[in-house]
């Protein structure tokens, strides 16, 4: 258990990090606006079609994107 | 199925806000993280403890997102007017000249620039646009830019209800059906004593103590002018255009009569003339566009005209298991493209380039410049408000403003009216707008009144009070004033020093409401 939080602490998040600090803020916040308006095309086209597959898709790439802003925006 | 309504509910309801609240005062995150962060939480809440459907927040989280576009529209169009003006050199102009007229008396300026000129912007054309105008021209004379900030959000705060031609008191009364002319009266002097308040508070954290002193009498007569005149226009002339009045009234007080009283005038005061500077009224030309374009398409029968063209989009039913519905709606907030104020923003920067391209002062490539300058300065507000409309329409659509509002009026009893305009703080701190802010909780504010037995019209009044001091705290309106005034990352200290002066008058303004209901 320490093992995976010591790995996933320090390796992994660490190594994400590291990926995403190449690109500076603007970058990532022009990224995060463009994939949440994105989603919201998705979003919609499962809310109106009534496809629940689309809509619980399109939901987690919104997760997905806020959780990103909260990791890797300042 | 209903969520009784105890006080672990309550706090759960409330979780979402207070997430917002600490990690943007406390943790001091940019408000793009803590709306991301806050609509992973609220979306958990609704989901695990509210028994949402995942359609529930699919569909809040679009009605979010579009009402975002309104609001990103005026704030692309404002920072685009404000690098234009600043290209040319405009605010050391418009600096040099308000700094004479008001005999270098600082807080003078950050009184007439910050407080009476929202106002009457506000009057006209509100959603931020006051905010969006005033914030940049303050920092052009120099004042640090949170105060600016913060003087623009809660200058323009008070003339929320009466604002916007009305927007927020047609609202209130529509919603409600109770006497328009007894919420005009009520809500105006309640609005009136707010608006000394307000005064004494820009001064207050302009300076300390010694802004406070040195403001305090200019401030008083400031608010006595504008206060009266919003009372006599709301209850004599038309409710619908007292706002407007009123901040004109202000402006023409604080800029041309106070400047003359001795006072005032600030002893050593050199009037140096910068021969480089343009001329103030070439500077200020883009501003003059926005004001007389926004009152020949609000205030004549072109607004009418232009209405027809609008977009909305259809949204169907969705419940939570709890019970709470929200109806199906084929146009859900249609954006009335020609009318919408970033439309009008946008026109007048255009007008603006080309008129000052004519002047001379303008070559092609700036446009160029404005546009990526535009880009880079806009878009952490953008996520900031998009992530915060997201979080604050599942809070609604979820029932949880709703269990806020109903617990509130459950655990005050009798006290109601003190807290009332706490409620109308909330809508407008959750959505960003007093009218949305009395669509929300005017039945309820009303239902709660006749149920304790107490003058629903006070009531109705302390709502839209409070709404409209709310939007002096709202994440989104907040976000708005940091992206113009190029502070981003500051939003939470930006509310942090306003949060408890705005609680304050509500609770002064709640108290106030208490005593004339206990008195009669």
């Amino acid at each position: 258990m320490i093992f995976m939080k010591t790995l996933i602490n320090n390796s992994i998040l660490n190594y994400i990090k590291n990926v995403f600090r190449k690109y500076d803020d603007n970058k990532k916040l022009f990224s995060a606006v463009l994939i949440i308006w994105i989603s919201a095309f998705l979003l919609y086209f499962g809310v109106i079609s009534d496809s629940l597959f689309i809509t619980n898709a399109s939901l987690s790439i919104l997760a997905l994107i806020c959780l990103f802003a909260v990791f890797f925006i300042k | 199925m209903t969520t009784s309504v105890n006080f672990i509910y309550w706090f759960i309801a409330l979780f979402p806000i207070l997430v917002i609240l600490f990690f943007m005062i406390s943790l001091r995150w940019s408000g793009g993280r803590a709306g991301s962060l806050s609509w992973l939480v609220t979306s958990g809440i609704v989901l695990f403890i509210f028994g949402a459907s995942t359609k529930l927040i699919a569909v809040a989280s679009l009605k979010g997102l579009w009402n975002t576009i309104f609001i990103i529209y005026i704030i692309w169009g404002s920072m685009a007017i404000y690098n234009i003006v600043d290209k040319i050199g405009g605010f050391q102009s418009i600096a040099s000249t308000f700094t004479q007229l008001t005999g270098g008396n600082r807080i003078l300026q950050l009184l007439v620039l910050g407080w009476a000129f929202p106002s009457f912007l506000q009057g006209v054309c509100g959603f931020g646009t006051p905010v969006a105008v005033a914030a940049p021209l303050l920092i052009g004379l120099g004042f640090n830019p949170i105060i600016a900030t913060i003087t623009a959000l809660l200058g323009h705060s008070w003339a929320v209800t009466f604002g916007s031609l009305g927007s927020s008191y047609a609202a209130i009364i529509e919603t409600t059906g109770l006497d328009p002319e007894g919420i005009a009266l009520t809500a105006s002097i309640f609005l009136a004593i707010v608006c000394v308040f307000i005064g004494l508070t820009i001064c207050f954290i302009y300076n300390g103590l010694k802004g406070l002193k040195e403001g305090a009498l200019a401030a008083i007569l400031l608010s006595l002018t504008m206060g009266i005149t919003l009372i006599i226009s709301a209850t004599f002339i038309s409710p619908y255009l007292a706002s407007t009045l009123a901040g004109l009234v202000g402006l023409l007080v604080g800029g041309f009569v106070l400047p003359k009283i001795k006072w005032f005038k600030v002893k050593h005061f050199e009037d140096k003339k910068d021969e480089k500077n343009i001329n103030f009224h070439i500077a200020f030309a883009p501003y003059y566009i926005l004001i007389a374009i926004v009152f020949v398409v609000y205030l004549s029968p072109l607004k009418k005209l232009l209405s027809v063209y609008k977009i909305g989009l259809s949204f169907p039913e969705t419940e939570t298991a709890v019970g709470f519905i929200n109806q199906a709606i084929s146009s859900y907030n249609p954006i009335e493209l020609l009318t919408t104020p970033g439309t009008l923003i946008f026109l007048s920067a255009l007008l603006s380039i080309l008129y000052f391209y004519f002047k001379g002062l303008w070559k092609i490539p700036y446009s160029r410049e404005i546009i990526s300058l535009v880009i880079k300065q806009a878009f952490p507000a953008t996520l900031t408000v998009m992530t915060m409309s997201m979080m604050a329409s599942i809070m609604v659509d979820a029932g949880l403003t709703n269990l806020l509002a109903q617990g509130t009026a459950k655990f005050t009893q009798h006290f109601y009216p003190i807290f009332s305009p706490l409620i109308g703080m909330l809508g407008a701190f959750m959505t960003g707008s007093n009218t949305s802010s009395n669509i929300l909780f005017g039945v309820f504010q009303r239902d709660v009144a006749n149920f304790l037995g107490i003058n629903a019209i006070i009531i109705a009044s302390l709502q839209t009070t409070g709404g409209s001091l709310g939007n002096a705290i709202s994440p989104m309106d907040v976000a708005l004033g940091a992206a113009v005034s190029k502070i981003h990352g500051q939003e939470g200290t930006i509310i942090k020093k306003t949060i408890l002066y705005v609680i304050f008058m509500e609770i002064i303004v709640g108290f106030l409401g208490y005593l004339y209901l206990k008195l009669n």
